[in-house]
């Protein structure tokens, strides 16, 4: 299957590819937001979703979970579990923006650190809708495929096999179904 | 196994490596299991931490010293002009970084001054910080408690300090006018000796619960105008002048 032959080839390097864009993304999300605490809680008050309580806690939060999941999508480390994590996060956000549309607020995202209320005139939630759902497919894309070059992952899971089995290791180290081993000549 | 199934000798010898290297496959699968949950423990252990440290970190930067109470020239959370037995109020919600905020002010200040001095309406003033992201200084914050320390200085000097304030406003991005500027500012509009006031930020626990209020009631851009509590949609002369007809009309 020639198909099959070259995704296992692109496979590693797409998924590499998925979570520098992700982790960029992430990160600058919340870098941008990080530095200004009160701004970041408004944003999230302007949704008009959450109570009091919670908005602080979130605006408070959000931007730093960000950041975390920028830095361990960066490195590679506990790739699967980011990316459930950014997954989580898009479909939250996708569920906010997407509810904003629908009651007819007309807020800015707050996505990039601002938020709060616009013009009518001035609201993207087509393209915000957009972003978040080409964001949410490369974090699901991630959690189906975690396996990557460059990633940390990659070293640890080759450390933890004693080097009498080494041989064993297949390159993949995904959850992939172990090969059958090769044939004794 | 049985070996009855493999009679050559080749074939168990092959069966056992085979199965040696199962083993060993499968313990090598079992390792990298281990450690990948391991991993993903520390990994999710550390997320939780650094997000836990750092929403208290967010949140005492978040906070500001006791506040000290209203400026003298803030009644009911509002700098107000006019007559107070108005038919209707208008209030203004500016930030004085807000490019906007002075382009509305700039088309409806004649408006504003107009329809006080018929008494159609009444001006609350109230302005907040919700720019500092877009300064280098926090001019947002800065200017909103310059203006604190004027109106409790004296209070008439608002509006003058209030024009003076979007006349020099800064562009968003950069940093703010300087103490020192704004209490020439202050000055040239008639409160004198607010100089402490202003570099101290006296009124900064006042400046951020004023924003907080807003936010609060839902105001989360500027500007935001509202008459008797609609927004106005449109900032134009006309628009404002039809607005306080209908709300007048209404009361």
């Amino acid at each position: 299957m020639p198909n099959q032959q070259s995704w296992d080839v692109a496979q590693p390097w797409t998924s590499t590819a998925a979570r520098l864009l992700l982790a960029g993304v992430l990160g600058v999300a919340g870098l941008l937001k990080l530095p200004d605490p009160a701004q970041s809680v408004r944003a999230v008050r302007a949704y008009d979703l959450l109570p009091e309580g919670v908005v602080q806690a979130v605006g408070y939060g959000l931007p730093i979970l960000e950041v975390a999941l920028a830095v361990l999508l960066l490195i590679g480390l506990a790739t699967r579990l980011a990316a459930v994590g950014a997954a989580v996060l898009m479909g939250l956000f996708l569920i906010g923006v997407g509810s904003a549309a629908a009651r007819g607020l007309t807020i800015d995202c707050g996505c990039f650190g601002g938020g709060g209320l616009v013009p009518p005139t001035e609201t993207r939630y087509a393209s915000e809708l957009v972003r978040d759902t080409a964001l949410l497919g490369l974090a699901l894309l991630l959690v189906r495929w975690p396996h990557s070059r460059l990633a940390l992952d990659e070293h640890l899971a080759r450390a933890a096999v004693p080097d009498l089995l080494r041989d064993h290791l297949d390159d993949d180290v995904d959850d992939e179904p172990e090969p059958a081993p090769e044939e004794t000549r | 196994m049985n070996p009855t199934t493999h009679p050559a000798t080749g074939d168990r010898r092959n069966e056992s490596s085979r199965r040696l290297s199962a083993e060993r496959a499968a313990a090598a699968a079992e390792a990298r299991r281990r450690r990948r949950v391991r991993v993903g423990l520390a990994a999710g252990t550390a997320v939780a931490l650094v997000v836990g440290l750092g929403v208290a970190v967010q949140a005492s930067r978040d906070s500001v010293d006791a506040p000290t109470g209203d400026p003298r020239g803030v009644v009911g959370g509002a700098i107000s002009l006019g007559a107070s037995g108005a038919p209707v109020v208008v209030t203004v919600y500016e930030d004085f970084l807000c490019p906007a905020c002075r382009a509305a002010d700039g088309v409806l200040g004649a408006t504003y001054d107009d329809l006080i001095e018929q008494e159609a309406i009444q001006l609350e003033h109230k302005p907040i910080a919700i720019l500092d992201g877009y300064s280098t200084d926090r001019y947002s914050s800065r200017s909103l408690n310059a203006t604190a320390c004027v109106v409790d200085s004296a209070p008439a000097a608002f509006p003058a300090f209030h024009d003076a304030l979007f006349a020099a406003q800064p562009a968003e991005g950069g940093p703010g006018l300087s103490d020192s500027r704004l209490t020439e500012l202050a000055e040239q509009a008639g409160a004198p000796g607010v100089g402490s006031c202003i570099a101290g930020e006296r009124y900064a626990g006042w400046a951020r619960s004023t924003t907080d209020a807003a936010s609060r009631a839902g105001v989360n851009s500027t500007p935001t105008i509202l008459v008797d509590g609609t927004p106005l949609r449109e900032w134009t002369d006309e628009a404002l002048r039809t607005a306080v007809t209908a709300a007048r009309a209404n009361a």
